[in-house]
């Protein structure tokens, strides 16, 4: 009889204690789900989620998120940004990252990811100069591998056009033609047989050209290979031979340089000689008979120089200058310097924060740009990767690859080319263009279209 | 709210199906079947009810931030829209992105327009964030129009807009109102007590808004409301009111009122004038006390009575405040946590305020409470208090500390706008900002190289770790290096602190330098001493090097702005300060404006073992500080305004006197271009350096004038007892302390980097007559090719090879060479009539190769002109310079073309110029 009271009792117990369970499950789940709410973390894992499934849309609403929850998330950043670069939207990754990589102790990640995205939108430069703040800050192998990875791309950029005091040279075909005065041979030929040549001709160079420069009445050339050839004028005896000649010589004479050559650059009596290490050196005014390295500039990105000035931008940012009568003399023009062009009569900077400076050329800011009222710079609504001016006309290049020009107070036009820009640079009164199926234009201050250069 | 309606449908289902099969069920089955749907259904309304309840504030609070925009009042509209829900509300997003895009933070703008574009429900909305992201933030009209569009998307019915509108005009404080309108507002008295105390705040009536205050708290005592008492309390004191006992008095009767303040005030100022009084009497026995050691003790106890009198003051003007601390005491929340961080601020306890947060956000109370959000916010401030991270200077981070502040008055949003919240925030922020390194590199020495030794600065953790190679990874050119490392322990430190007191400090730049430099010599440790200058048109020092805290508190106190600045004084007024001190001597420069500076001035304090660290906000040349700070092995720090001094000497005081040398020896020497490495945790060092070039210091000295003598003028000069004064060009020349010439000791007439000017008594023999340079430091330096004693030749032309010699004056030693010398000597070539392809100077001398009868005939006098051959060598001494007339001329090139030793090869065809070293000859 007790068994059997027992056994009702048991059975009584069920319908109670089966839905007392499910109310406490219910209760339970409910109130974990309110308390625990949307966390920054897994509004991160969200994000990376949608990132693998290339879900960008989603990935920048999760990381977006995961910011507002957690302002202090380096993560969050770089997968917002990793987001953006995913839709091509490179400007906006870039302004992500930027918190995390200009401060005094960058993000490794970070400054990772954004090299990448500078590297994507062809910002070489500045791509270079972030891995150098990766090697001052970790020295790891890796990133002196990256950083020379860079830089020879940033070197390989020809150079098919050059003007100096009184001579012009292009390259066409591999193969130096010159025009101009001859009178020290910086035509490249015998100065007995030619004073001087008013049209192109060849200028008897023996190998395969790949830049041409010149400083002031002597013409350089650096072959494929990477060395480096002088003609002309040698009387502060900048090509580097151990010697200065005293009367004028045709041909090219070889520079004995320690390395291959990305670049040259100089004033009237000095030369300055990049090599593909980064390491800059100089003869001439100033320095000596034989090339000798400029320590003061441990790694350099790019160097330039007119008649009158020369400029060398080091991998951390620094924009230096120097004037042709004071050759050893050096002044720092600017700390946050990401690439810049010189030309006869500008010198134009573009900075990390991605505003266009320049020394001496003013201008109202086109539809969409602004002017800082502090220092005249000019903020693009777009990312410039190169700008450099041909009298009182501009040219600039966007990291979505378009070439841009503009007048003072005028409106931006946009060119059209079927062809992708390689490299924008001033020479004499123009600016060159090249292209990467190995043409190159020129702009003049007048000239509507861009003219072929031979 | 998906689980809410699910809850509730499984609930009614539930309960329809326990009836529907209850003869399969049984009695007892449906009748729990029915008791569980009906209270799952009914908790699935509460739910569902809470949740759109929610959703309909979160709709009301995008409506009234975009009211605000509209009205242009971003950071109210901040206020309302941090309080709408999640991210994944569309129109919280877009009218977020609207507000940020009006306070000019795009790249915050284009991310919540993306995240909205995500969040859009149609393709209207899509369209309109592209609306949006063009329109003209400077147009009232736009915004206008964009925020009633938006408003469009959240379906708010035209009253409840109107009251909302209403609502808003009287939080703002820009309308009265009455507790009639209130009730129409569906708000009970409390709320609109509240309201009506958030509008005085607002509007400045400090006593009349804690006067509010009180009388809600003692009508209706809840945590909210005594909360909001202590709120009020300390927002008048941060204005500095000193709030009275009437201002809680509510009665008519004053003797009713509660007189236990007054007293407590009586009691604080009768302990002041104690206090006062014994303060009085040290002075007076300290006036002209010599004895160090008897007056060390009285000038503690000095310190510790100004600062207790101070206390006492600070407590009488805030008596209040600390009632508040003591009113709330009892209360535990999180919300009561955030009141007193905020009273802790307003009573200038920064250090307190910031400690209440990060306890309130590891206390279990965070870890259990159901507001997730505040959890999440004081988590967010405790993180950026614990890591490294050095990005804190984002609106996102801003907007979360102010969320995080308010968080207990979300109905008041003047409490979001206060003085108290704006400071307060920006304190959190500021305290995340590093300044200065906390390692750098003060000095490396490559004298005994490859025995490097490297200086290392920094603060005293990292540096403990570098000794103890604890976590360190140190290299030298790509290789790990095994170093030894010891500290300079025991040092003494001796700081002259140089400030810049010219007129632009006036304000509150000088306060917050003082308050800076109070807290700096609080703080300084008891091995330090510290002098203080300050610096306008010129320089003044204000006390000498002293450990008497007292004294520097007092000069300090002083300190106000007026005049110019002067920098180069107040370097060379600190440097006179530490030149003589025994121990480590350091210089903090802190300038807010430009000046020219004498950079030897820098250069003497180097040459005194100053290490100068600089400090620059304002219009600083920020090249030039950086310059003198690492030309003395400091470092430069830039602050965004006055107000971050005191985190700036705070972060150098750190650093001061903590220093390592580290010493290792360097593989692969043949490798020139070098640096070294060191990273400690997540601090490093990254020089460079460079072997094989020494700096050019030596003096050279190029020419002399005259530089050819006859032995008639010598002897002459020798019979008259006269000197002979030379002229002597070169570079470099300033360290020489005595000049030789032929053996004669010369006076030195006139000095100058670039030339020497010297008399002699010329007791020379015939030859060559070296010139030697004694250096301040010993060093000899000859030059034996500047001063020839011979018989004059004089030519006319000379021609060697390809080269035409033009010169005047020559002499012939006897020993088969030509010496011309001088500074008219022309080096010509002419490749035609027409092209002079060559045409240099030479100011120094040649030497030609000569041989006996080598005038064409035998019988061509000297004048004439002379071939020396087809080919020879010239060597010679001095400066070769470029003419115009050569084809090589340039405007703005450099003229000199070869210096030193000069060497040219002259050959028919062409002749090549060499230049040699520049040493001594």
């Amino acid at each position: 009889m007790e068994k059997l009271k027992l056994k009702a009792l048991q059975i009584r117990k069920t319908p109670i204690l089966v839905p007392l369970a499910v109310l406490i499950l219910v209760l339970g789940g409910y109130t974990f789900l309110q308390f625990r709410g949307v966390s920054a973390a897994s509004s991160l894992t969200l994000g990376q989620q949608y990132l693998n499934d290339l879900n960008y849309g989603g990935a920048i609403a999760a990381f977006t998120q995961a910011i507002e929850l957690d302002p202090g998330s380096s993560e969050a950043r770089i997968g917002l940004a990793q987001a953006y670069a995913g839709t091509e939207d490179y400007d906006v990754a870039r302004q992500v990252l930027e918190d995390l990589v200009y401060t005094q102790r960058p993000n490794e990640e970070a400054v990772n990811a954004m090299v990448e995205i500078l590297q994507q939108t062809g910002q070489l430069s500045q791509a270079a100069q972030l891995t150098q703040t990766l090697i001052t800050t970790t020295d790891k192998d890796a990133y002196y591998a990256k950083r020379d990875e860079i830089l020879t791309q940033l070197y390989a950029a020809p150079r098919s056009y050059a003007v100096g005091t009184d001579q012009q040279l292009v390259i066409t075909n591999g193969q130096v033609q010159s025009l101009g005065s001859n009178t020290l041979g910086q035509l490249g030929t015998d100065p007995a047989l030619v004073a001087a040549s008013e049209n192109y001709q060849s200028a008897g160079f023996p190998g395969t050209a790949r830049k041409v420069i010149c400083v002031g009445r002597t013409s350089f050339v650096v072959d494929d290979s990477g060395a480096l050839w002088a003609a002309g004028e040698n009387r502060w005896g900048q090509m580097g031979g151990g010697y200065a000649v005293t009367a004028p010589e045709g041909g090219w004479v070889q520079v004995d340089c320690p390395g291959p050559v990305a670049d040259v650059a100089g004033t009237t009596g000095r030369l300055l000689v990049l090599l593909t290490d980064g390491s800059l050196w100089t003869v001439g005014a100033g320095s000596g008979q034989t090339l000798t390295p400029l320590t003061r500039f441990p790694v350099v990105i790019q160097i330039a120089s007119n008649g009158d000035k020369a400029a060398v931008l080091t991998a951390d940012g620094a924009l230096y200058t120097s004037s042709s009568g004071t050759p050893d003399q050096w002044s720092l023009y600017r700390r946050d310097a990401a690439a810049f062009t010189l030309s006869d009569t500008s010198l134009f900077v573009i900075t990390t924060e991605g505003r266009t400076t320049s020394d001496s050329y003013y201008s109202d800011a086109p539809l969409g740009w602004t002017v800082s009222p502090e220092d005249g710079a000019l903020q693009p609504d777009c990312v410039v990767t190169a700008i450099a001016n041909a009298g009182s006309r501009i040219l600039f290049t966007t990291a979505d690859g378009q070439l841009c020009t503009f007048r003072s107070g005028g409106d931006i036009q946009e060119v059209e080319s079927g062809a992708a820009v390689t490299t924008l640079y001033p020479q004499g009164e123009v600016v060159v263009v090249e292209y990467d199926d190995g043409t190159a234009r020129y702009w003049g201050e007048d000239t509507s279209t861009a003219q072929v250069l031979i | 709210m998906i689980w809410s309606g699910v809850i509730l449908a499984i609930g009614l289902l539930l309960a329809v199906l326990a009836v529907v099969l209850r003869k399969k069920l049984g009695k007892s089955w449906m009748i729990s079947g029915m008791a569980l749907g009906v209270v799952l259904a009914v908790l699935g309304g509460w739910f569902l009810r809470g949740q759109l309840a929610q959703a309909q504030e979160s709709r009301e609070a995008v409506y009234l931030g975009l009211q605000c925009l509209e009205r242009y009042d971003t950071e109210a509209a901040a206020f309302y829209l941090r309080q709408a829900e999640d991210g994944e509300n569309y129109a919280a997003s877009a009218a977020t992105g609207l507000l940020e895009r009006m306070r000019g933070n795009d790249l915050v703008a284009r991310l919540n327009l993306d995240a909205a574009a995500s969040a859009a429900g149609s393709e209207e909305e899509t369209a309109f964030l592209d609306t949006l992201r063009v329109l003209d933030v400077t147009s009232s009209e736009h915004i206008s129009l964009a925020a009633e569009r938006l408003a469009g998307f959240l379906d708010l019915s035209a009253q409840r807009q109107e009251e909302l509108n209403r609502y808003l005009d009287v939080a703002s404080g820009s309308y009265g109102f009455s507790f009639e309108e209130m009730d129409d507002l569906g708000l009970d008295e409390t709320a609109g007590m509240r309201l009506q105390v958030g509008a005085m705040l607002n509007s400045g009536s400090w006593e009349a808004a804690v006067s509010m205050a009180a009388r809600l708290a003692d009508e209706d005592p809840s945590e909210d409301n005594r909360l909001l008492l202590a709120e009020a309390v300390a927002e008048s004191a941060y204005q500095g009111i000193v709030l009275s006992e009437g201002t809680f008095f509510d009665g008519e009767d004053m003797e009713e009122m509660d007189q236990s303040a007054q007293e407590e005030r009586q009691a604080l100022s009768e302990e002041r004038t104690k206090l006062e009084t014994r303060l009085m009497e040290l002075e007076i026995q300290t006036q002209g006390m010599e004895d160090q050691e008897a007056l060390g003790p009285l000038n503690a106890e000095k310190v510790e009575l100004t600062e207790e009198i101070q206390e006492l003051q600070n407590r009488s003007d805030k008596l209040y405040i600390y009632r508040a601390f003591s009113a709330i005491a009892d209360l535990r929340s999180l919300e009561a946590d955030l009141v007193r961080a905020r009273l802790y601020f307003a009573l200038q306890q920064y250090d307190e305020a910031v400690d209440t947060l990060r306890d309130s956000a590891g206390s279990l109370r965070a870890k259990l409470t159901t507001d997730r959000e505040m959890a999440n916010a004081l988590q967010i401030v405790e993180n950026a208090y614990e890591t490294d991270t050095v990005f804190y200077e984002t609106q996102e981070f801003r907007d979360a500390v102010t969320q995080l502040l308010t968080a207990p008055f979300s109905d008041l949003m003047y409490v979001s706008q206060s003085p108290l919240t704006q400071d307060f925030t920006q304190q959190i922020i500021s305290d995340q900002k590093e300044y200065g390194q906390d390692l750098f590199l003060s000095s490396l020495d490559l004298e005994d190289f490859p025995t490097v030794r490297v200086t290392l600065s920094g603060r005293e953790e990292l540096l403990e770790q570098v000794v103890e190679h604890s976590n360190v990874t140190a290299r030298d050119t790509r290789k790990e290096i095994s170093y030894t490392a010891e500290v300079t322990e025991g040092q003494f430190a001796n700081i002259c602190v140089v400030v810049d007191c010219s007129g632009s400090m006036d304000g509150a730049p000088i306060e917050n330098l003082k308050t800076a430099l109070g807290d700096f010599v609080r703080n300084m440790s008891e091995n330090t001493s510290v002098s203080l200058v300050a610096f306008e048109d010129s320089a003044s020092k204000l006390t000498d090097l002293t450990q008497d805290q007292a004294l520097l508190l007092s000069t300090v106190s002083d300190l106000y702005g007026n005049g110019g600045t002067n920098i180069t004084s107040g370097i060379q007024a600190g440097t006179e300060v530490l030149s003589q001190a025994p121990g480590s001597r350091v210089m903090l420069l802190m300038t807010d404006g430009q000046s020219d500076i004498n950079m030897a001035a820098v250069e003497e304090a180097a040459a005194a073992g100053i290490t100068i660290h600089t400090i620059g906000f304002g219009s600083v040349n920020d090249q030039l500080l950086e310059q003198i700070a690492q030309g003395t092995g400091g470092q430069y720090i830039r602050a965004d305004s006055s107000s971050e001094l005191s985190n700036v000497y705070a972060s150098l005081q750190q650093v001061i006197g903590n220093v390592v040398t580290l010493t290792y020896t360097a593989e692969d020497m043949d490798i020139l271009s070098r640096y070294f490495f060191l990273k400690v945790n997540n601090s490093s060092v990254y020089r460079v350096y460079y072997l094989g070039q020494e700096e050019d210091t030596a003096p050279v000295l190029y020419t002399s004038s005259p530089a050819l003598l006859s032995p008639g003028s010598v002897e002459q000069m020798l019979q008259r007892e006269s000197t002979m004064t030379f002229s002597l060009s070169g570079k470099n020349l300033l360290g020489v302390a005595s000049v030789e010439v032929g053996g004669q000791r010369a006076d030195i007439l006139d000095q100058r980097s670039d030339t020497l000017r010297v008399s002699v008594v010329p007791q020379f023999a015939a030859g060559w007559q070296t010139v030697t340079l004694t250096m301040e430091s010993g060093e000899t330096f000859s030059f034996d090719r500047l001063i020839l004693v011979g018989e004059s030749q004089y030519y006319r032309n000379l021609r060697l090879g390809s080269i035409q010699i033009a010169a005047t004056q020559g002499v012939l030693p006897g020993d088969g060479t030509l010496v011309l010398a001088g500074s008219g000597i022309r080096l010509e070539e002419n490749v035609s009539a027409e092209n002079s392809s060559l045409e240099l100077s030479v100011s120094g001398v040649l030497i030609l190769p000569w041989q006996q009868g080598t005038a064409a005939d035998g019988e061509t006098a000297p004048t004439s002109d002379l071939n020396l051959g087809d080919r020879g060598t010239v060597t010679g001494w001095g400066v070769v310079t470029l003419n115009r007339n050569d084809s090589a001329y340039a405007n703005g090139a450099p003229s000199v073309v070869a210096e030193g030793q000069l060497t040219l090869e002259c050959a028919p065809e062409q002749s090549q110029l060499i230049q040699g070293q520049e040493g001594g000859n």
